[in-house]
Protein backbone atom coordinates (compact mmCIF):
# COMPACT_ATOMS: atom_id res chain seq x y z
CA UNK A 1 0.00 0.00 0.00
CA UNK A 2 2.70 2.31 0.91
CA UNK A 3 4.45 1.52 -2.64
CA UNK A 4 1.35 2.04 -4.79
CA UNK A 5 0.84 5.48 -2.41
CA UNK A 6 4.82 6.70 -3.03
CA UNK A 7 4.51 6.33 -7.04
CA UNK A 8 0.96 7.82 -7.19
CA UNK A 9 1.97 10.90 -5.26
CA UNK A 10 5.04 11.09 -7.49
CA UNK A 11 3.00 10.99 -10.55
CA UNK A 12 0.48 13.04 -9.33
CA UNK A 13 3.10 15.68 -8.71
CA UNK A 14 4.63 15.39 -11.97
CA UNK A 15 0.83 15.69 -14.04
CA UNK A 16 0.46 18.90 -11.76
CA UNK A 17 3.41 20.46 -13.18
CA UNK A 18 2.13 19.78 -17.04
CA UNK A 19 -1.70 20.64 -16.78
CA UNK A 20 -1.35 24.24 -15.69
CA UNK A 21 -2.17 26.90 -18.10
CA UNK A 22 0.61 27.07 -19.96
CA UNK A 23 1.44 30.46 -22.06
CA UNK A 24 1.01 30.09 -26.17
CA UNK A 25 2.50 32.78 -28.03
CA UNK A 26 1.12 34.28 -30.88
CA UNK A 27 3.36 35.68 -33.60
CA UNK A 28 2.26 37.31 -36.74
CA UNK A 29 6.23 37.92 -37.40
CA UNK A 30 4.80 41.39 -39.01
CA UNK A 31 6.92 44.28 -37.67
CA UNK A 32 5.70 47.87 -38.41
CA UNK A 33 8.18 50.68 -39.01
CA UNK A 34 7.99 54.07 -39.67
CA UNK A 35 10.04 56.71 -41.48
CA UNK A 36 11.71 53.97 -43.24
CA UNK A 37 14.62 55.56 -45.72
CA UNK A 38 13.09 55.80 -49.27
CA UNK A 39 9.24 56.07 -48.08
CA UNK A 40 7.42 59.35 -47.13
CA UNK A 41 5.14 58.21 -44.47
CA UNK A 42 3.62 60.06 -42.01
CA UNK A 43 5.44 58.72 -39.17
CA UNK A 44 2.65 56.63 -38.26
CA UNK A 45 2.23 53.07 -39.17
CA UNK A 46 -0.99 50.31 -38.01
CA UNK A 47 -1.32 47.00 -38.40
CA UNK A 48 -4.28 44.62 -36.61
CA UNK A 49 -4.36 40.84 -35.67
CA UNK A 50 -7.16 38.95 -34.64
CA UNK A 51 -6.36 35.86 -32.26
CA UNK A 52 -6.47 32.37 -33.62
CA UNK A 53 -9.78 31.14 -32.01
CA UNK A 54 -11.15 27.92 -33.30
CA UNK A 55 -14.17 27.30 -34.14
CA UNK A 56 -17.11 27.36 -31.37
CA UNK A 57 -18.26 23.87 -30.73
CA UNK A 58 -22.30 22.70 -30.55
CA UNK A 59 -21.62 22.13 -27.34
CA UNK A 60 -20.50 24.92 -26.19
CA UNK A 61 -22.92 26.99 -28.16
CA UNK A 62 -25.65 25.04 -26.55
CA UNK A 63 -24.57 25.73 -23.18
CA UNK A 64 -23.84 29.50 -23.90
CA UNK A 65 -27.54 30.28 -25.18
CA UNK A 66 -28.74 28.53 -21.93
CA UNK A 67 -26.58 30.62 -19.67
CA UNK A 68 -27.77 34.06 -21.65
CA UNK A 69 -30.95 33.17 -21.33
CA UNK A 70 -31.18 32.38 -17.98
CA UNK A 71 -29.17 36.09 -17.27
CA UNK A 72 -31.32 37.78 -20.20
CA UNK A 73 -28.28 38.97 -21.66
CA UNK A 74 -25.64 38.36 -24.30
CA UNK A 75 -22.69 35.92 -23.40
CA UNK A 76 -19.98 35.88 -25.17
CA UNK A 77 -18.01 32.67 -27.32
CA UNK A 78 -14.63 34.23 -25.90
CA UNK A 79 -15.56 35.25 -22.48
CA UNK A 80 -12.59 37.48 -20.82
CA UNK A 81 -11.80 35.33 -18.00
CA UNK A 82 -10.81 32.65 -20.44
CA UNK A 83 -8.15 34.05 -22.16
CA UNK A 84 -5.26 35.46 -20.03
CA UNK A 85 -3.36 37.95 -22.47
CA UNK A 86 -0.10 39.53 -22.11
CA UNK A 87 1.09 41.56 -25.02
CA UNK A 88 5.41 42.10 -25.62
CA UNK A 89 6.81 44.36 -27.68
CA UNK A 90 10.29 45.87 -28.45
CA UNK A 91 11.00 49.42 -29.92
CA UNK A 92 14.69 49.70 -32.09
CA UNK A 93 15.13 52.77 -33.53
CA UNK A 94 16.87 51.97 -36.86
CA UNK A 95 18.35 55.79 -37.31
CA UNK A 96 21.39 57.68 -35.93
CA UNK A 97 19.33 60.40 -34.67
CA UNK A 98 17.51 60.27 -31.65
CA UNK A 99 13.73 60.01 -31.62
CA UNK A 100 10.63 59.57 -30.01
CA UNK A 101 8.46 56.92 -30.74
CA UNK A 102 4.85 56.06 -29.21
CA UNK A 103 2.58 52.63 -28.97
CA UNK A 104 -0.92 52.67 -29.00
CA UNK A 105 -3.22 50.19 -28.62
CA UNK A 106 -7.35 49.36 -29.64
CA UNK A 107 -9.02 46.74 -30.54
CA UNK A 108 -12.34 44.88 -29.71
CA UNK A 109 -14.35 42.10 -28.51
CA UNK A 110 -16.53 39.78 -30.41
CA UNK A 111 -19.09 42.26 -29.85
CA UNK A 112 -17.51 46.01 -30.71
CA UNK A 113 -14.58 47.56 -31.96
CA UNK A 114 -13.15 50.74 -30.44
CA UNK A 115 -11.48 53.23 -32.96
CA UNK A 116 -10.72 56.81 -30.85
CA UNK A 117 -10.43 58.63 -33.93
CA UNK A 118 -14.59 58.21 -34.71
CA UNK A 119 -15.32 60.13 -31.61
CA UNK A 120 -13.35 63.24 -33.01
CA UNK A 121 -16.41 64.88 -35.20
CA UNK A 122 -15.01 68.25 -35.24
CA UNK A 123 -10.97 67.88 -35.16
CA UNK A 124 -11.29 71.92 -34.03
CA UNK A 125 -12.97 71.00 -30.65
CA UNK A 126 -13.00 67.90 -30.49
CA UNK A 127 -10.20 65.87 -28.29
CA UNK A 128 -9.67 62.04 -29.51
CA UNK A 129 -10.25 60.09 -26.90
CA UNK A 130 -7.70 57.96 -25.45
CA UNK A 131 -6.52 54.83 -26.65
CA UNK A 132 -7.24 51.14 -24.53
CA UNK A 133 -3.65 51.13 -24.24
CA UNK A 134 -0.46 52.64 -24.26
CA UNK A 135 0.25 56.47 -25.25
CA UNK A 136 3.32 57.14 -23.86
CA UNK A 137 5.69 58.80 -25.63
CA UNK A 138 9.38 56.93 -25.45
CA UNK A 139 13.03 58.43 -26.06
CA UNK A 140 15.10 56.28 -28.37
CA UNK A 141 19.04 57.22 -28.65
CA UNK A 142 20.51 55.86 -32.02
CA UNK A 143 20.57 52.04 -32.77
CA UNK A 144 18.88 51.77 -28.96
CA UNK A 145 16.11 48.75 -28.17
CA UNK A 146 13.50 48.98 -25.93
CA UNK A 147 11.09 46.20 -25.29
CA UNK A 148 7.70 46.24 -22.76
CA UNK A 149 4.64 44.72 -21.96
CA UNK A 150 1.42 45.06 -21.58
CA UNK A 151 0.53 42.80 -18.54
CA UNK A 152 -2.52 40.76 -18.26
CA UNK A 153 -4.18 42.94 -15.86
CA UNK A 154 -4.02 45.99 -18.42
CA UNK A 155 -5.68 43.98 -21.33
CA UNK A 156 -8.36 42.50 -18.99
CA UNK A 157 -8.70 46.29 -18.23
CA UNK A 158 -9.02 47.27 -21.69
CA UNK A 159 -11.78 44.19 -22.19
CA UNK A 160 -13.98 45.90 -19.55
CA UNK A 161 -13.53 49.23 -20.66
CA UNK A 162 -15.26 48.21 -24.09
CA UNK A 163 -17.76 45.93 -22.60
CA UNK A 164 -18.58 49.42 -20.76
CA UNK A 165 -18.95 51.05 -23.76
CA UNK A 166 -20.73 48.61 -25.23
CA UNK A 167 -23.57 47.29 -22.77
CA UNK A 168 -24.17 50.61 -21.02
CA UNK A 169 -22.53 53.13 -23.24
CA UNK A 170 -20.29 54.34 -21.34
CA UNK A 171 -18.11 57.83 -22.80
CA UNK A 172 -14.74 56.79 -23.72
CA UNK A 173 -13.14 59.22 -21.65
CA UNK A 174 -14.35 57.75 -18.63
CA UNK A 175 -14.25 53.94 -19.66
CA UNK A 176 -10.42 54.19 -20.72
CA UNK A 177 -9.50 56.56 -17.82
CA UNK A 178 -10.83 55.51 -14.51
CA UNK A 179 -9.71 51.77 -13.26
CA UNK A 180 -12.65 49.39 -13.82
CA UNK A 181 -11.04 46.04 -14.01
CA UNK A 182 -12.74 45.59 -9.98
CA UNK A 183 -15.43 45.69 -11.45
CA UNK A 184 -17.92 42.54 -10.61
CA UNK A 185 -20.74 43.24 -12.64
CA UNK A 186 -22.00 46.02 -15.16
CA UNK A 187 -25.84 46.85 -15.65
CA UNK A 188 -26.59 47.19 -19.41
CA UNK A 189 -28.60 49.61 -21.66
CA UNK A 190 -31.31 47.16 -20.65
CA UNK A 191 -30.82 47.61 -16.70
CA UNK A 192 -29.68 44.30 -16.90
CA UNK A 193 -26.93 42.85 -14.50
CA UNK A 194 -24.18 41.47 -16.50
CA UNK A 195 -21.75 39.66 -14.19
CA UNK A 196 -18.03 39.95 -14.89
CA UNK A 197 -18.23 35.63 -15.44
CA UNK A 198 -19.43 37.07 -18.88
CA UNK A 199 -17.58 39.96 -19.50
CA UNK A 200 -15.94 39.37 -23.61
CA UNK A 201 -12.64 39.46 -23.86
CA UNK A 202 -10.33 41.29 -26.70
CA UNK A 203 -9.98 39.13 -29.65
CA UNK A 204 -8.76 41.98 -31.85
CA UNK A 205 -5.96 44.23 -31.49
CA UNK A 206 -5.05 47.26 -33.83
CA UNK A 207 -1.65 48.67 -32.90
CA UNK A 208 -0.46 52.01 -34.38
CA UNK A 209 2.96 53.33 -33.92
CA UNK A 210 4.01 56.72 -34.30
CA UNK A 211 8.27 58.03 -34.11
CA UNK A 212 10.16 61.26 -35.33
CA UNK A 213 12.46 58.79 -36.69
CA UNK A 214 12.88 55.48 -38.30
CA UNK A 215 11.51 53.07 -35.51
CA UNK A 216 10.79 49.12 -36.08
CA UNK A 217 8.08 48.10 -33.46
CA UNK A 218 8.32 43.93 -33.22
CA UNK A 219 5.38 42.35 -31.03
CA UNK A 220 3.65 39.02 -29.86
CA UNK A 221 0.66 38.34 -28.14
CA UNK A 222 1.14 35.68 -25.11
CA UNK A 223 -1.92 33.90 -23.95
CA UNK A 224 -2.94 31.68 -21.08
CA UNK A 225 -5.83 30.06 -22.34
CA UNK A 226 -7.86 28.41 -19.45
CA UNK A 227 -10.66 27.18 -22.17
CA UNK A 228 -8.28 25.53 -25.28
CA UNK A 229 -9.99 28.01 -27.86
CA UNK A 230 -6.50 29.35 -29.55
CA UNK A 231 -6.60 26.69 -32.33
CA UNK A 232 -4.07 24.26 -32.08
CA UNK A 233 -1.87 25.88 -35.22
CA UNK A 234 -2.78 29.04 -34.04
CA UNK A 235 -1.93 31.33 -37.08
CA UNK A 236 -1.25 29.14 -39.28
CA UNK A 237 -4.67 26.72 -39.92
CA UNK A 238 -4.55 23.94 -42.22
CA UNK A 239 -7.53 25.61 -43.66
CA UNK A 240 -8.79 29.50 -42.50
CA UNK A 241 -12.04 28.28 -42.02
CA UNK A 242 -11.32 26.29 -38.96
CA UNK A 243 -10.81 29.83 -37.16
CA UNK A 244 -14.01 32.11 -35.94
CA UNK A 245 -14.41 35.70 -37.92
CA UNK A 246 -15.95 37.91 -35.54
CA UNK A 247 -18.10 40.54 -36.68
CA UNK A 248 -18.19 43.61 -33.95
CA UNK A 249 -19.94 46.37 -34.35
CA UNK A 250 -17.30 49.55 -34.31
CA UNK A 251 -18.92 52.09 -31.39
CA UNK A 252 -20.05 55.48 -32.64
CA UNK A 253 -20.80 58.71 -30.90
CA UNK A 254 -24.41 58.39 -30.62
CA UNK A 255 -24.11 55.71 -28.90
CA UNK A 256 -22.84 57.57 -25.43
CA UNK A 257 -25.10 58.91 -23.22
CA UNK A 258 -24.52 62.62 -22.51
CA UNK B 1 75.63 -13.35 0.52
CA UNK B 2 73.88 -13.77 3.54
CA UNK B 3 72.26 -10.40 3.25
CA UNK B 4 70.53 -11.33 -0.34
CA UNK B 5 69.33 -14.82 0.39
CA UNK B 6 67.45 -13.05 4.06
CA UNK B 7 65.96 -10.26 1.21
CA UNK B 8 65.10 -13.44 -1.08
CA UNK B 9 63.30 -15.05 2.35
CA UNK B 10 61.36 -12.15 2.90
CA UNK B 11 60.10 -11.37 -0.81
CA UNK B 12 59.08 -15.24 -1.25
CA UNK B 13 57.47 -14.64 2.25
CA UNK B 14 55.65 -11.04 1.46
CA UNK B 15 54.36 -12.27 -2.19
CA UNK B 16 52.07 -14.91 -1.45
CA UNK B 17 50.66 -12.76 2.13
CA UNK B 18 50.15 -9.93 -0.72
CA UNK B 19 48.30 -11.98 -2.67
CA UNK B 20 46.09 -13.61 -0.15
CA UNK B 21 45.28 -10.11 1.33
CA UNK B 22 43.97 -8.84 -2.88
CA UNK B 23 41.83 -12.14 -3.02
CA UNK B 24 40.61 -11.07 0.00
CA UNK B 25 39.61 -7.68 -0.85
CA UNK B 26 38.09 -9.29 -4.49
CA UNK B 27 36.36 -11.22 -3.26
CA UNK B 28 34.72 -9.06 0.08
CA UNK B 29 30.90 -8.53 -0.29
CA UNK B 30 28.84 -5.86 -1.64
CA UNK B 31 27.32 -4.35 1.12
CA UNK B 32 23.88 -5.49 1.86
CA UNK B 33 21.04 -3.89 -0.68
CA UNK B 34 17.84 -4.56 -1.08
CA UNK B 35 16.20 -5.49 -4.58
CA UNK B 36 12.67 -5.37 -6.18
CA UNK B 37 10.54 -2.56 -6.62
CA UNK B 38 12.31 0.91 -6.07
CA UNK B 39 11.64 4.59 -6.52
CA UNK B 40 14.11 7.68 -7.17
CA UNK B 41 13.99 11.28 -6.90
CA UNK B 42 16.79 13.41 -8.13
CA UNK B 43 17.54 17.05 -8.82
CA UNK B 44 20.29 18.45 -10.95
CA UNK B 45 20.63 21.16 -13.66
CA UNK B 46 20.06 20.34 -17.21
CA UNK B 47 21.77 22.13 -20.18
CA UNK B 48 21.17 22.37 -24.32
CA UNK B 49 24.19 21.23 -26.68
CA UNK B 50 24.53 21.54 -30.13
CA UNK B 51 23.16 23.91 -32.48
CA UNK B 52 20.15 24.87 -30.95
CA UNK B 53 21.66 25.40 -27.26
CA UNK B 54 21.53 29.30 -27.96
CA UNK B 55 18.06 29.63 -27.31
CA UNK B 56 17.51 28.00 -24.48
CA UNK B 57 19.31 28.99 -20.91
CA UNK B 58 19.97 25.92 -18.45
CA UNK B 59 17.66 25.53 -15.86
CA UNK B 60 16.85 23.11 -12.85
CA UNK B 61 15.63 19.76 -13.66
CA UNK B 62 13.98 17.24 -11.70
CA UNK B 63 13.14 13.60 -11.87
CA UNK B 64 11.38 10.72 -10.80
CA UNK B 65 11.80 6.68 -11.46
CA UNK B 66 10.16 3.88 -10.33
CA UNK B 67 10.94 0.39 -11.44
CA UNK B 68 11.89 -2.92 -10.82
CA UNK B 69 15.10 -4.95 -10.14
CA UNK B 70 14.61 -8.04 -12.38
CA UNK B 71 18.02 -8.95 -11.37
CA UNK B 72 20.89 -6.99 -8.80
CA UNK B 73 22.70 -5.81 -11.68
CA UNK B 74 19.59 -4.97 -14.28
CA UNK B 75 16.31 -3.17 -14.47
CA UNK B 76 13.49 -1.64 -15.62
CA UNK B 77 11.06 1.12 -14.85
CA UNK B 78 9.23 3.98 -15.81
CA UNK B 79 11.35 7.89 -15.40
CA UNK B 80 9.73 11.15 -15.58
CA UNK B 81 11.63 14.30 -15.78
CA UNK B 82 10.94 17.73 -15.93
CA UNK B 83 13.13 20.75 -16.36
CA UNK B 84 12.80 24.31 -16.76
CA UNK B 85 14.70 26.75 -18.88
CA UNK B 86 14.57 30.24 -20.21
CA UNK B 87 13.85 31.21 -24.01
CA UNK B 88 16.47 33.16 -25.66
CA UNK B 89 14.77 34.23 -28.65
CA UNK B 90 15.06 37.42 -30.39
CA UNK B 91 12.50 39.85 -28.44
CA UNK B 92 9.78 40.01 -28.26
CA UNK B 93 9.45 37.99 -25.81
CA UNK B 94 11.86 38.42 -23.31
CA UNK B 95 12.51 36.39 -20.08
CA UNK B 96 10.03 33.88 -20.93
CA UNK B 97 10.20 30.34 -19.66
CA UNK B 98 9.31 27.35 -20.86
CA UNK B 99 9.15 23.44 -19.08
CA UNK B 100 9.87 20.21 -20.75
CA UNK B 101 8.36 17.10 -19.28
CA UNK B 102 9.85 13.76 -20.44
CA UNK B 103 8.42 10.02 -19.78
CA UNK B 104 10.69 7.43 -20.14
CA UNK B 105 10.72 3.84 -20.40
CA UNK B 106 14.39 2.80 -18.72
CA UNK B 107 16.44 -0.14 -18.33
CA UNK B 108 19.20 -0.24 -16.02
CA UNK B 109 22.55 -2.37 -16.07
CA UNK B 110 24.66 -1.69 -12.52
CA UNK B 111 26.94 -3.62 -10.74
CA UNK B 112 27.88 -3.04 -6.57
CA UNK B 113 31.48 -3.23 -5.35
CA UNK B 114 31.53 -2.80 -1.67
CA UNK B 115 29.67 -0.35 -1.37
CA UNK B 116 29.89 1.51 -4.72
CA UNK B 117 28.05 1.33 -7.46
CA UNK B 118 28.28 1.94 -11.60
CA UNK B 119 25.73 2.04 -14.06
CA UNK B 120 24.56 3.10 -17.30
CA UNK B 121 21.09 3.57 -18.18
CA UNK B 122 18.83 4.49 -21.29
CA UNK B 123 15.55 4.70 -22.53
CA UNK B 124 12.77 5.92 -24.97
CA UNK B 125 9.51 7.58 -24.73
CA UNK B 126 7.99 10.77 -25.44
CA UNK B 127 9.03 15.10 -24.59
CA UNK B 128 6.51 17.33 -23.88
CA UNK B 129 7.42 21.21 -24.40
CA UNK B 130 4.88 23.55 -22.46
CA UNK B 131 4.51 26.25 -24.84
CA UNK B 132 5.39 27.15 -28.34
CA UNK B 133 7.97 30.16 -27.52
CA UNK B 134 10.56 28.31 -29.43
CA UNK B 135 8.21 28.21 -32.67
CA UNK B 136 9.88 31.59 -33.59
CA UNK B 137 13.12 30.65 -34.05
CA UNK B 138 11.99 27.28 -36.05
CA UNK B 139 12.73 24.79 -33.28
CA UNK B 140 9.16 24.07 -33.27
CA UNK B 141 6.64 23.70 -36.35
CA UNK B 142 2.88 25.24 -35.45
CA UNK B 143 0.85 23.57 -33.35
CA UNK B 144 4.06 21.07 -32.27
CA UNK B 145 4.06 20.26 -28.49
CA UNK B 146 5.42 16.29 -28.49
CA UNK B 147 8.33 14.68 -29.80
CA UNK B 148 9.83 11.33 -29.62
CA UNK B 149 12.83 11.13 -27.67
CA UNK B 150 15.82 8.94 -26.37
CA UNK B 151 17.95 9.01 -23.42
CA UNK B 152 21.29 7.38 -22.70
CA UNK B 153 23.83 7.89 -19.58
CA UNK B 154 25.25 7.02 -16.29
CA UNK B 155 26.87 7.38 -12.98
CA UNK B 156 27.99 6.90 -9.67
CA UNK B 157 26.03 5.12 -6.68
CA UNK B 158 26.25 4.90 -2.85
CA UNK B 159 24.47 2.09 -1.17
CA UNK B 160 23.92 3.61 2.45
CA UNK B 161 24.20 1.16 5.45
CA UNK B 162 20.09 0.74 5.47
CA UNK B 163 19.74 -1.71 2.64
CA UNK B 164 17.18 0.09 1.28
CA UNK B 165 18.69 3.67 0.80
CA UNK B 166 21.40 4.69 -1.93
CA UNK B 167 22.22 8.03 -2.92
CA UNK B 168 24.33 8.88 -6.10
CA UNK B 169 25.00 11.06 -8.55
CA UNK B 170 24.34 10.66 -12.47
CA UNK B 171 24.39 12.39 -15.83
CA UNK B 172 22.29 11.52 -19.11
CA UNK B 173 21.91 12.76 -23.04
CA UNK B 174 18.63 12.76 -24.38
CA UNK B 175 18.23 13.98 -27.86
CA UNK B 176 14.65 15.32 -29.20
CA UNK B 177 14.66 14.49 -33.10
CA UNK B 178 11.36 16.17 -34.13
CA UNK B 179 12.01 19.36 -31.97
CA UNK B 180 14.77 20.55 -34.57
CA UNK B 181 17.43 17.67 -33.79
CA UNK B 182 17.92 19.53 -30.25
CA UNK B 183 19.64 17.79 -27.64
CA UNK B 184 20.41 18.34 -23.53
CA UNK B 185 22.46 16.64 -21.09
CA UNK B 186 21.40 16.37 -17.35
CA UNK B 187 23.12 16.30 -14.02
CA UNK B 188 22.56 16.06 -10.78
CA UNK B 189 22.14 14.26 -7.73
CA UNK B 190 19.62 11.52 -6.75
CA UNK B 191 18.34 9.32 -3.83
CA UNK B 192 17.12 6.16 -4.31
CA UNK B 193 14.99 3.92 -2.11
CA UNK B 194 14.32 -0.07 -2.77
CA UNK B 195 11.37 -1.28 -0.98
Amino acid sequence: MRRATTIAVALAVVAAAGCTSDPRYVDPNDPIEVNAPGTTDTGEATTTIDLPIRLEKDTERTERDALAAELGVEVPYVKAKDLHIEIEWSLENLSDQQGEATILVNGATEYAEYIPSNFVIDPERDPEPPSLMGGIPMILQPGEVKTGVFREDQVYEASVDLELMYRANYNPFAAVLEINKGFTEIIDTANQLVPKDVFASMVRFDFILRGTTDVVMKYDIRVRDERGILHDKLLNPDDPGELTTFSPVVIQPPMMTP
Amino acid sequence: MKLRTRINQLVALALPMALAVALASTEAEARPASKGIYTEAGLGAAAFVGKKHRYSQIGPAFDLRAGYDLFSWFSIGLHLGSSSHEALVPPPPQGEIYQLYTAHAEGRLGFLWHNVGLFVNGGAGFTMISTNVLEKVNVLDPGEKYTFSMTAGGGIEYQLVNRHHAIGIAGRWTALPQFAQMTFITAGAYFRYTY
